[in-house]
């Protein structure tokens, strides 16, 4: 051990003490003094005489600290948390996009219902410590013309954006459009070192592509196909009442598309989150056991 | 002579969980002439496995038991030769099932292997976790996490093409300090954007064991520092640390 050395001269209520790093003084009685320590710091020292248990305030200087320490225990500690300096590596990340339908049939109470849905999602995903720094949510919409109305944001910094249903639905533009928004939030995640979980995609319609014979549509099917088999993200089809279900079965194979039971959007959103909150917490070997929403008491029928 | 300090400790999602310490770690030191070698190995239970803790036991055991029983100059331990160690490994694994009436996969873990001469070493790993030397004035990475694309994923020994994902690392040069660690450590003790260790977190420990006078008083220490609040509150998983430093001074 590097050897410390003090020594500590005593005249009256005046202390010096001398160290390997200078000098110091003190002033004051047993339990309470004031003094600039050996390095030049200012400080104040209330204690406990007796107990060995002193608060320490150092005053000057933007290092200024205040700290308990107990002197008996001090240089018993070889390995001091204090002292020992941890990485700072962001969190692990977990994408979640959602490509909303908003086209004019959602309108009145189907578009109401998805806004509550999720209100309550970012609400519960900001109420979980390790989801609300982990989630990241984007939202993109398709009703008449395709938006990104919330680009990757975690429910720290993210608010629900105001729906307004209108247009027609432009499905395969809109599934195209947020793959590439997800392939370049991966790119990013991997310029900056972030570790990230598999992604979620989550398509909610209550219609049938109004693109369908469009490249877009190609595209959209292939681009999923790509993306599940190399496990790219992981794609999930809900269907709201009215929506043309073989269209959906035709983006995936796969995963049969779930049909939202009613109006549920807001046990589909607790579902999600609760789904996510599980996965950012994993770690490997992990199985993360997600409950079936199409269960009987589930959001959603096959 | 090597100073070793290993440590263990269960993470507090475990014992929430009710769930048995998965990590499992063990070292052996010897001499063969004038040559200091250290033996080491680090394995973490895959956490959805239901005996893995048996697996990572079993894994760190037998393999410093054939290595140390085949053991082979340092150049010619090459990567073939430690797959075949791996094999062994998990042929011994497959008898382990056996006798606990369960599958291989009910095994699983990671399992990282350190062999430190006087002037080279080699370091082979599966899974993640890692393995960072002080060496030339500095400390360095000799090994990575193996996470794939996705943070909850890694590879196993059980795993299909596992031996053929094995790392596989031989540094020359002479090692002062080596530490093996598992994945409950890793985002304390590497920086993930510039693919380094984090000397602050490794060296403080190193310098107390060449500062003491006897390593085994460290070992309840580094158990308190792994379970210590400021560690706990940065990651619930299982962790291992085997810290282990060259001691030049001692006369054997």
């Amino acid at each position: 051990m590097s050897w410390r050395w003090r020594k500590v001269f005593r005249n009256g209520p005046i202390n010096t003490t001398v160290t390997t790093k200078g000098v110091g003084w003190s002033i004051g009685i047993r339990g309470l003094r004031y003094g600039i320590s050996p390095t030049g710091r200012h400080y104040i020292s209330v204690g406990i005489p007796g107990l060995g248990l002193y608060w320490t305030k150092y005053l000057a200087g933007h290092d200024a600290t205040k700290h308990w320490r107990s002197i008996s225990n001090m240089e018993q500690t070889p390995f001091d948390a204090g002292k020992i300096g941890f990485a700072d590596n962001p969190e692990p990340r977990c994408a979640s996009l959602l490509i909303l339908d908003i086209s004019g049939s959602m309108g009145g109470q189907p578009i109401a219902e998805l806004q509550a849905g999720l209100g309550l999602y970012r609400d519960e995903l900001a109420a979980d410590t390790l989801a609300r720094k982990r989630v990241e949510v984007a939202i993109v919409t398709f009703g008449g013309a395709v938006d990104v109305v919330q680009s990757f944001a975690t429910a720290e910094c993210f608010t629900a954006p105001a729906l307004e249903a209108r247009g027609d639905t432009p499905m395969g533009e809109a599934l195209v459009a947020s793959l590439k928004l997800l392939e370049d939030r991966k790119t990013e995640y991997r310029q900056n070192g972030i570790q990230f979980y598999r992604p979620w995609v989550f398509l909610i319609t209550d219609g049938g592509p109004t693109d369908a014979n469009s490249q877009f549509w190609v595209d959209a099917k292939e681009k999923i196909r790509q993306g599940e088999e190399q496990k790219k993200f992981s794609f999930f089809a809900v269907g709201v009442e009215g929506a043309d279900m073989d269209r959906l079965t035709e983006l995936s194979p796969g995963r049969t598309p779930l049909k939202l039971k009613g109006l549920r959007f807001r046990d589909l959103f607790q579902w999600l989150s609760n789904s996510q909150q599980s996965v950012s917490q994993s770690k490997p070997g992990d199985a993360v056991p997600l409950s079936n929403p199409a269960a009987p008491n589930g959001w959603a029928q096959v | 002579m090597w100073r070793v300090v290993p440590a263990s400790v269960i993470g507090t999602s475990h014992e929430k969980a009710g769930l048995p310490c998965q990590d499992a770690c063990g070292f052996l030191r010897f001499k063969c002439g004038d040559e200091d070698f250290l033996l080491a190995a680090v394995a973490d239970g895959a956490g959805s496995a239901a005996l893995s803790h048996v697996g990572s036991f079993e894994a760190v055991n037998h393999l410093l038991a054939t290595v140390s029983r085949e053991i082979l100059a340092l150049p010619e331990i090459t990567k073939d030769q430690m797959r075949k160690w791996m094999q062994d490994v998990l042929t011994h694994l497959a008898s382990v099932a056996e006798r606990e009436n369960t599958t291989q996969a009910e095994l699983a873990c990671t399992l990282l292997f350190a062999l430190v001469g006087n002037s080279e070493a080699i370091f082979a790993q599966i899974g993640d976790g890692g393995w960072v030397v002080e060496k030339d004035g500095g400390v360095i990475p000799a090994t990575w996490p193996q996470n794939g694309e996705y943070a909850n994923v890694t590879t196993f020994i059980t795993t299909d093409g596992a031996l053929e994902a094995m790392q596989f690392e031989r540094l020359n040069g002479k090692i002062l300090a080596v530490a093996g660690f598992t994945d409950g450590l890793q985002t304390l003790a590497l920086n993930f954007l510039s693919r380094t260790a984090h000397a602050p977190f490794f060296k403080p420990m190193f310098d107390a064991i060449n500062s003491c006078d006897d390593e085994t008083s460290l070992i309840a220490p580094l158990h308190s520092f792994l379970v210590s609040e400021a560690v706990v509150f940065r990651t619930d998983d299982d962790k291992t640390l085997v810290l282990a430093c060259r001691c030049e001074t001692e006369s054997n």
